[in-house]
């Protein structure tokens, strides 16, 4: 008897402490959520008022529709003047340009990324440090980095003049300044490429390179049909994270290409990426008219949203192609 | 016969070798010699860089000036009563640090509620994490800014929005740890569970010990993305001196020391900014690589 209860008392204490147990795990499970909501959602929802309405930077109260003037700026040519003295539709068109350009870069970095790794795949004398050095670049910081190439480009003092023998501006010629973006984006990105195609590389199983060279397959045949295969998540995996990346190319770009004389991206804006761009209408204060910045907010917007649209979409389409390829 | 396709193969393995050989050593010479060209004009001394027509490969008075103007004569130092190298380097450091570690122990915790605990509406959340998860909210990196000057963390308060979003945990570190977690046995937890211990003690007693490796995967990974970070500073305190942080410093050095010949400065400034993680990367670069790895290839 004098057991039994005992036994219900531990059982019932036993209970109580789960259910607390319970309440702690739900309240703790909850904080990255309640952290996303807040500092991810309320920006959302603001710039989504944002796309139809001017909302003031200090007084969320301060909402006014504005009869779609932020869309209008945005895609129409010349309709921004009006607005804030400046023809933002130039601007966004010359950045959909630029962004595309380097986003591309993208592919060429994983191009470059796949040939060094698979040098890299067999164990060799140096192989180990060939790996390790290969992955500085990609731990600079793109201010360094930037640092670095506008000296290299320097069109005075700089390497690229001097073992060339010619007298290039290359950070102010319209026609190079593109590729000095470009190619600081190619030094810097391939490492965390190199890296995970190495991984992805001892993953395959080493039976069908046996079976492959069985059958009388070469070199270029085992690559195309056992190690291609193989590999494809890692690809599908960095194509989504290198495009996601490379729409949204900020810091290099703003970095070695500055604002020049009040033009967003430099001479003929050939630096101006999409970022740059919200960049430059949520931090530009030469209008001093209060309701010109409200309109440049809404315009802000629209490109954000709009980027989100194309990213979103093109990470659904690889995060699709990466499951179906795992099958 | 045999012989003769013995010595052919031999010789064709080592020409591919050669060829690797070539192909990595000069992929090694574009990665480093930019590096190389920044570190010898570092110590060209001023008055030769100003009056140079084409790239200086050596000089005969070869200094560290340009290292010491950055530690002596930069203005931050009327300002803010310490060079602004140093007050970057520290902004930098507790701006990266706390929000880092408080996130890493939130995104830990949750991680392991889901792993191994049962609540309620679990599934539920879970999947609504899942969703959430997939969608790349980059793009809204800076209209960000519309949210946060509202709410009044922009200007003085510029820090707040690098500081307090990240002690929250992120949702990706929260699924990695989870991921960590779920490889190990539960019978572990069962068992500490019957020694009378609670969530807390589970966690800090069993959990944190046996995925220290993913917490330092995490951390690193993090720590690299703080050190470098530069948008979100440049958005919320590039007016505001006293919070200068070490990337902020650095995009600044041209204005800070705009003299003709001042590119020594730029270089050994471009060298400090780099040198600091690449000696943490030498000394652990086993994590660096597997905390990449893991992050990309599971899931």
């Amino acid at each position: 008897m004098e057991t039994k209860t005992r036994a219900t008392a531990v059982a019932s204490k036993k209970k109580k402490k789960w259910k607390k147990e319970q309440k702690i795990s739900l309240v703790v499970a909850l904080i990255p959520l309640i952290g996303f909501v807040i500092f991810n959602g309320f920006p959302l929802v603001i710039s989504f008022i944002g796309l139809f309405c001017n909302v003031d930077l200090y007084d969320l109260g301060n909402i006014q529709w504005n009869n779609f003037e932020g869309f209008k700026s945005v895609f129409i040519p010349r309709h921004g003047f009006d607005l804030f003295y400046f023809d933002l539709s130039k601007y966004f068109y010359k950045a959909i340009k630029i962004t595309l350009w380097v986003a591309s870069t993208q592919l060429v970095t994983l191009l470059i990324a796949l040939f060094i790794a698979t040098l890299l795949r067999e164990k060799f004398a140096g192989s180990r440090l060939f790996q390790i050095l290969f992955f500085i670049p990609y731990i600079c910081s793109t201010v360094a980095v930037a640092l670095m190439w506008r000296w290299i480009f320097d069109w005075e003092g700089g390497i690229l003049n001097t073992i060339l023998g010619t007298g290039t501006k290359w950070l102010e010629d319209p026609k190079t300044m593109t590729w000095c973006i470009i190619i600081a984006i190619i030094w810097q990105a391939p490492g965390y490429g190199i890296v995970m195609y190495k991984a992805a590389f001892s993953n395959i199983n080493n039976a069908l390179y046996e079976a492959a060279a069985i059958d009388g397959a070469n070199a270029w045949h085992k690559f195309r049909n056992v190690t291609l295969p193989g590999i494809s998540p890692t690809t599908f995996f960095l194509l989504q994270s290198g495009i996601g990346a490379g729409f949204l190319t900020y810091d290099l770009a703003a970095l070695v290409i500055p604002d020049a004389w009040g033009v967003p991206g430099g001479n003929e804006s050939m630096g101006l990426t999409m970022m740059r761009l919200v960049y430059f209408l949520i931090t530009n204060s030469t209008t001093t008219d209060a309701n010109g910045v409200s309109y440049m907010v809404s315009c802000a917007c629209v490109i954000s949203w709009l980027l989100f649209v194309v990213t979103g979409a093109l990470s659904m389409i690889m995060l699709n192609k990466r499951e179906e390829s795992m099958k | 016969m045999s012989k003769k396709n013995k010595v052919k193969t031999v010789k064709r393995l080592s020409v591919g070798r050669i060829l690797t050989y070539v192909a990595l050593i000069a992929y090694t010479l574009f990665l480093f010699f930019p590096l190389v060209t920044v570190l010898i004009s570092s110590v060209i001394p001023s008055e030769e860089l100003a009056v140079g027509k084409t790239f200086i490969w050596w000089s005969d008075n070869v200094n560290l000036d340009a290292y010491k103007a950055i530690f002596l004569n930069d203005s931050y130092k009327d300002i803010v009563g310490m060079p602004g190298l140093v007050l970057g380097f520290i902004n930098t450091m507790w701006l990266t640090l706390i929000p880092l570690c408080v996130g890493l122990l939130t995104a830990g915790l949750s991680g392991f509620a889901f792993s191994k605990m049962d609540f309620p509406f679990k599934e539920r959340l879970f999947k609504f994490s899942i969703i959430i998860r997939m969608i790349p909210l980059g793009a809204f990196g800076i209209i960000s800014y519309v949210f946060y000057s509202n709410i009044g963390w922009t200007g003085e308060n510029g820090f707040l929005p690098l500081l307090i979003p990240g002690m929250f945990g992120g949702i990706g570190t929260m699924f990695f740890l989870r991921i960590y977690f779920d490889g190990i046995p539960d019978s572990l937890v069962e068992a500490a569970r019957l020694d009378g211990a609670g969530f807390f003690q589970l966690f800090f007693k069993v959990m944190a010990p046996l995925a220290k490796p993913a917490f330092i995967s995490q951390f690193i990974f993090g720590f690299v993305g703080g050190y470098n970070s530069y948008l979100g500073p440049q958005l919320y305190l590039q007016n505001q001196p006293k919070f200068v942080t070490l990337q902020l410093y650095l995009s600044q050095i041209r204005s800070l020391f705009p003299m003709a010949g001042s590119e020594n400065i730029y270089c050994a400034a471009a060298l400090l900014g780099m040198i600091p993680l690449i000696i943490i990367y030498c000394f652990m670069q086993k994590y660096f690589i597997d905390g990449i790895t893991v992050g990309g290839v599971k899931e």
